[in-house]
């Protein structure tokens, strides 16, 4: 029964320039649990998932979804 | 007399730069204190003053019920200092050195200790038997250093200083040293004021850890009180149907109460990890350093 939750972590901490470190803090995680939540490794309880949505000021569904996040286009990914 | 260190409002300035605003603390005998804090806090400031090397701005400090600003040779012979790096004698041989230095302490053997240390015994304690007849220059580092620490205990010493006295040691090393503390501390009661930027050092050693940011003390108190004095969440880790969750709980216990409420036995590998030392003290620091920028610069209270 696999109930996997997809997130876009990494990329919205890319596009703000905010370190792991800093989201760990800022969550109150481990440094590595960062990287487990961004690789899926670790599903956020919901309170987690919203309060991420909310240090990143997007609504919870910009970054959490039951479904595979479309790839993104040349657009999204400019240096 | 049980207390061994009393600070109260240390202050120290040098020209117009505040290094120390109010420092207070205690040491009873026996204790293992240790001094956390960034780099340029006044740590090795605050050991100089207590060692009676470096005169104060203002305070009251006793160090084995002296004013260290007027301790004679007397009193001076009750304390050892291990400095922070510390490359002389590099001609001498261990045994010689350590024979010669004790000498000084002779004259100063009370009928419940005898000075110096017996230099056989003292080798055996920090480990440098096999090095006995070695030049100090010819030791390993780790070697070297626990030379400084065989010197700055040489003469029985009540009450020592040692500033950041593993830096360089390898983990065996370490494990070695801090043998000889619990042993100088519980066996001998010797009290300990160090300096270290290894965190888990300070929590195997420490019964007290001060933390010393922006001048003060900000906090005072075993590794598990600052810890639980620190506003930081506990981290809470669990499966259920294979699949891995994280939470990060202000209050654990209740998560987890309702998460078996919820869930009964499907909860499973769960796991609640509280802050560690160095997550406690970097948050301390950074609510410490946050505070003194919002106070309004040039005022001195």
């Amino acid at each position: 029964m696999n109930e996997a939750i997809y997130n876009r972590i990494a990329m919205l901490r890319a596009e703000r320039g905010i370190s792991r470190r800093e989201l760990a803090d800022a969550l109150g995680v481990h440094y590595q649990t960062i990287g487990y939540l961004e690789r899926g490794e670790y599903s956020p309880s919901l309170h987690l998932a919203l309060r991420i949505s909310a240090h990143f000021e997007v609504p919870v569904e910009v970054i959490f979804s039951t479904d595979p996040f479309p790839r993104l286009g040349a657009a999204a990914t400019r240096a | 007399m049980d207390c061994v260190l009393d600070v109260c409002d240390l202050r120290m300035r040098y020209g117009k730069v505040d290094v120390l605003t109010g420092v207070s603390f205690t040491a009873r005998r026996g204790e293992v204190l240790v001094l956390l804090g960034p780099n340029g806090a006044g740590k090795t400031t605050t050991i100089e003053v207590l060692e009676g090397f470096r005169l104060r701005s203002a305070g009251r400090v006793s160090v084995l019920g002296s004013d260290p600003a007027h301790g004679g040779e007397a009193w001076r012979a009750r304390i050892g200092v291990v400095l922070q790096s510390w490359r002389d004698h590099g001609r001498w041989q261990v045994r010689e050195l350590l024979a010669h230095l004790g000498r000084y302490y002779a004259p100063y053997s009370t009928p419940g200790l005898t000075r110096p240390w017996d230099v056989d015994d003292l080798l055996e304690t920090v480990g440098l038997t096999e090095q006995a007849g070695k030049r100090a220059r010819h030791l390993s580092g780790g070697q070297r250093r626990r030379l400084d620490v065989a010197i700055g205990i040489v003469g029985r010493p009540e009450l020592l200083f040692l500033d950041e006295p593993t830096a360089g040691f390898d983990p065996e090393a370490r494990g070695e040293f801090h043998d000889l503390v619990h042993r100088l501390s519980d066996l001998e009661e010797v009290t300990i004021l160090l300096t270290t930027h290894d965190l888990d050092e300070a929590e195997r050693l420490a019964d007290r850890i001060l933390i010393l940011a922006g001048g003060t003390i900000i906090a005072d108190g075993s590794a598990d009180e600052l810890s639980r004095a620190a506003s930081t969440r506990s981290e809470v880790r669990w499966s259920r149907d294979g699949q891995r969750f994280v939470h990060a709980a202000e209050d654990a216990t209740a998560f987890v109460r309702d998460l078996f409420r919820q869930y009964g036995e499907s909860v499973q590998d769960l796991e609640v990890r509280r802050a560690s030392l160095e997550e406690t003290y970097m948050a301390m620091v950074r609510e410490a350093e946050a505070g003194a920028a919002r106070r309004p610069l040039g005022v001195v209270t």
